[in-house]
């Protein structure tokens, strides 16, 4: 009974403390099926909390890689800003990695293009 | 998308990241159940719930290599998922991504199964201690908890809740009836697994609950996300056990006592029951944190 009580104690001390697990993104600028009259400057994602991103690919339809001159950092952000090449017109895939702090791992693909 | 719905393309895709995600089940599911095995199997050794002294087999050491084996391929599988294709599975240039979230937790199930080998080959009796301790603590040090603010706090949950479930978990294997198994000795284990059991699983319920409370942004996401869904599931197979536990100990005991040949009978199908039942859980557990997490709405 004294451990429960205890426990019961903790969570009115704790009771304050807010809870949003597992990162999920919460804003991309970039998404499946966008079409850009003007090449995008950068590639934007918000995570609702802190993760790596690990790597960044862009390649054309045909399957050129395109640098971007990502690098990835060894520090957790909850938001990135990766500068992107101007784009010709055409179809494109960017494909984005992600670790969260809980360890989930995060990836897609996403194709779009530049009009 | 269902819960259901999205078990089944995963199991009917053909592609890297569907291949990919079965096996990170596959492989969640062994390291949850041997984890608990080890965690079970140590603590019933420290409470004398189990004579290790009259068993021909061990299964510590089995058990202990199974956990280390799922411990490396899911680092692995984690590894293969950020490099996207099977073959990336021992890609140096990922790994130090699935590492650092990783790192305490290896270490601590590591230093577990060193704990675990010292007790076996030194009879280092504290090993039995330390082994399901650092487990535990493994558990609180990667995963969805990590995810919250200030984790650190939930991290002594987490172990409790997962020191009773393994201790609760075991049951099942220890206190079946073997047929070398004196009834005197039967009536023994399960009335100390008993009394211990019934100080130990409120505590357990109420770690789980905190828990939850903590992952999820509120109790309506119990029945709106599918990971609520998945953990409402787990929380009703987890009563429905409670249930079995009790006819455990206020009707199967009884009847062992008057009359031993059906009280048997009795106890095999309770516990038979009980391993179906934790069986289950666990499948839910691997799904909750794989194919799912919280903040999933779809």
């Amino acid at each position: 009974m004294r451990i429960l009580a205890a426990i019961l104690a903790s969570i009115m001390v704790l009771a304050g403390t807010t809870a949003l697990a597992h990162s999920m993104i919460k804003e991309i600028n970039i998404s499946s099926g966008d079409s850009f009259a003007v090449s995008p400057e950068t590639f934007d994602i918000t995570f609702s909390h802190k993760a790596a991103l690990a790597d960044i690919e862009l390649e054309t339809s045909s399957g050129m890689a395109i640098e971007t001159g990502f690098e990835s950092d060894d520090d957790m952000s909850a938001s990135f800003s990766v500068d992107l090449p101007t784009l010709e017109n055409g179809d494109y895939l960017l494909t984005w990695k992600a670790v969260a702090r809980d360890g989930h791992i995060m990836s897609d693909t996403i194709d779009f293009s530049v009009e | 998308m269902g819960i259901s719905c999205q078990i089944r393309s995963i199991f009917l895709s053909n592609d890297a990241a569907g291949v990919l995600t079965v096996l990170a089940i596959l492989i969640k599911y062994t390291l949850y159940a041997s984890a608990l095995f080890l965690i079970g199997l140590s603590l019933h050794r420290v409470f004398l719930i189990e004579n290790v002294s009259k068993k021909k087999t061990d299964l510590l050491a089995p058990v202990g290599g199974i956990f280390l084996g799922a411990v490396v391929l899911k680092l692995l599988i984690a590894n293969a998922q950020l490099a996207g294709s099977l073959s990336g599975a021992f890609s140096g240039d990922t790994f130090k991504w699935v590492w650092r979230p990783h790192a305490i937790q290896t270490y601590l199930f590591v230093g577990a199964l060193g704990a675990v080998a010292a007790y076996r080959v030194f009879n280092w009796r504290a090993g039995l201690v330390i082994a399901p301790v650092g487990i535990a603590l493994g558990f609180g040090m990667a995963g969805h908890i990590q995810g919250i603010e200030a984790p650190a706090i939930w991290v002594p949950f987490v172990a409790i809740h997962v020191l009773i479930a393994g201790f609760w978990l075991v049951a099942p294997l220890t206190l079946y009836p073997a047929a070398a198994l004196p009834i005197s000795e039967l009536q023994q284990r399960t009335a100390r697994f008993s009394s211990l059991a019934i100080k130990a699983v409120p505590l357990l319920f109420v770690t789980g609950v905190l828990v939850l409370w903590q992952l999820l942004e509120g109790l309506g996401q119990m029945v709106s996300t599918p990971y609520g869904r998945l953990l409402t599931f787990k929380l009703v197979a987890a009563v429905v056990l409670l249930g079995l536990g009790a006819i455990n100990k206020f009707w199967v005991s009884e009847q062992l006592a008057q009359k031993p040949t059906s009280g048997l009978i009795t106890l095999k199908r309770t516990l038979v029951g009980e391993a179906i039942l934790f069986a289950s859980v666990l499948l839910i557990l691997t799904l909750a944190t794989t194919i799912t997490g919280p903040g999933h709405t779809g």
